[in-house]
């Protein structure tokens, strides 16, 4: 009998969460919604890498791109943004940094700037076998003021969590199920993931989503 | 029992965002190819118009910098009429790409050399 009464609880239980999905999730969390004032297109500078002899920056960088665009920002190719600042000799991120913002907006049309640093656990993964963990963070500054306007970390799930999370964050449900499972599969997608729509500090959704 | 809860609890939270906003395919992985340099720019060029294709038959969309990406990859393989119908497909799909784009279609920004 009671172990029916517990099956009943939990069927209205998961008729509850199935009916109404993330709306009852939501309704616990502040999720930040979109602010008008907040850069939407994007500009991502190449990663400051601390991982020698990896491409965890290239792969960061990538995975930024996706999480971010399916936030709803418009982000600026990156390959074709670093290209220009290549040819014109600005291969560090320091030196980006000094670039004034009104140039900056004149030529890439940016609102806001992400600069990004990835750092690992420093085992080389390819003599251990063990997947090196990923730890990503990141600055954006809104070029229209000069201001930094976020600020972030995130890690690969192994990358030194000790809680391993059975939900995804409430922001992270922007991301669709297939995807999320995609990004998952890469360290450097759960760090970009952690990284942008994560716990306390996550970036509010973007002006173009089309929901 | 427990388990069967799970599945459901997933399965109800995963219809949050039901599906991606963007098909992605192989763009994150040319991206980060291209951001290492070196790579096999027709092979490249083969995969992304081959998943475009695939994308509009599904009426799916293409992200943000992807029509640009392929038009960077023409550019590469020394083919600046395709170059030029990306970075304007990309402005024609996304208007906030406009200035960037321009840039890039302007002689202002000395051409890509083939």
């Amino acid at each position: 009998m009671r172990s029916r009464m517990r099956r009943v609880v939990l069927l209205v239980i998961l008729g509850m969460f199935s009916s109404s999905g993330c709306t009852f999730i939501g309704a616990n969390n502040s999720t930040p919604r979109f602010n008008q004032s907040f850069p939407g297109v994007l500009l991502l500078v190449p990663p400051v890498n601390r991982i020698p002899g990896s491409s965890a920056g290239e792969n960061l960088l990538a995975w930024s791109v996706v999480i971010l665009s399916e936030a709803g920002y418009y982000v600026l190719p990156p390959a074709l943004t670093s290209e220009v600042f290549a040819r014109h000799g600005f291969k560090r991120q320091e030196q980006i940094r000094n670039i004034a913002p009104e140039k900056l907006r004149r030529i890439f049309g940016a609102e806001g700037v992400v600069y990004l640093t990835v750092d690992g656990t420093g085992i080389n993964h390819r003599v251990s076998g063990i997947r090196a963990g990923v730890h990503a963070s990141g600055e954006l500054v809104d070029l229209r003021s000069g201001r930094t306007r976020w600020k972030g970390r995130g890690e690969s799930e192994g990358g030194g969590r000790t809680a391993s999370k059975l939900l995804p964050e409430p922001m992270q449900m922007m991301i669709s199920g297939e995807l999320r499972m995609k990004v998952s599969e890469s360290a450097a997608g759960q760090a970009a993931m952690n990284l942008f729509l994560n716990g306390d500090s996550p970036l509010p959704q973007g002006p173009y989503r089309r929901d | 029992m427990s388990r069967l809860f799970l599945l459901f609890f997933a399965v109800s939270l995963s219809g949050c965002a039901q599906h991606p906003l963007y098909a992605w395919g192989p763009f994150d992985d040319v991206i980060s190819r291209a951001l290492q340099g070196g790579r096999n720019v027709n092979g490249e060029i083969l995969r992304m118009e081959q998943f475009a294709r695939s994308a509009a038959m599904l009426g799916q969309k293409l992200p943000p910098g992807y029509h640009a990406q392929l038009g960077l990859l023409y550019a590469e393989a020394g083919n600046e009429d395709h170059m030029e119908a990306e970075y304007m497909q990309e402005k024609s799909l996304y208007p906030v790409s406009g200035i960037f784009m321009d840039f890039l279609l302007s002689g202002r920004e000395a051409g890509y050399e083939k």
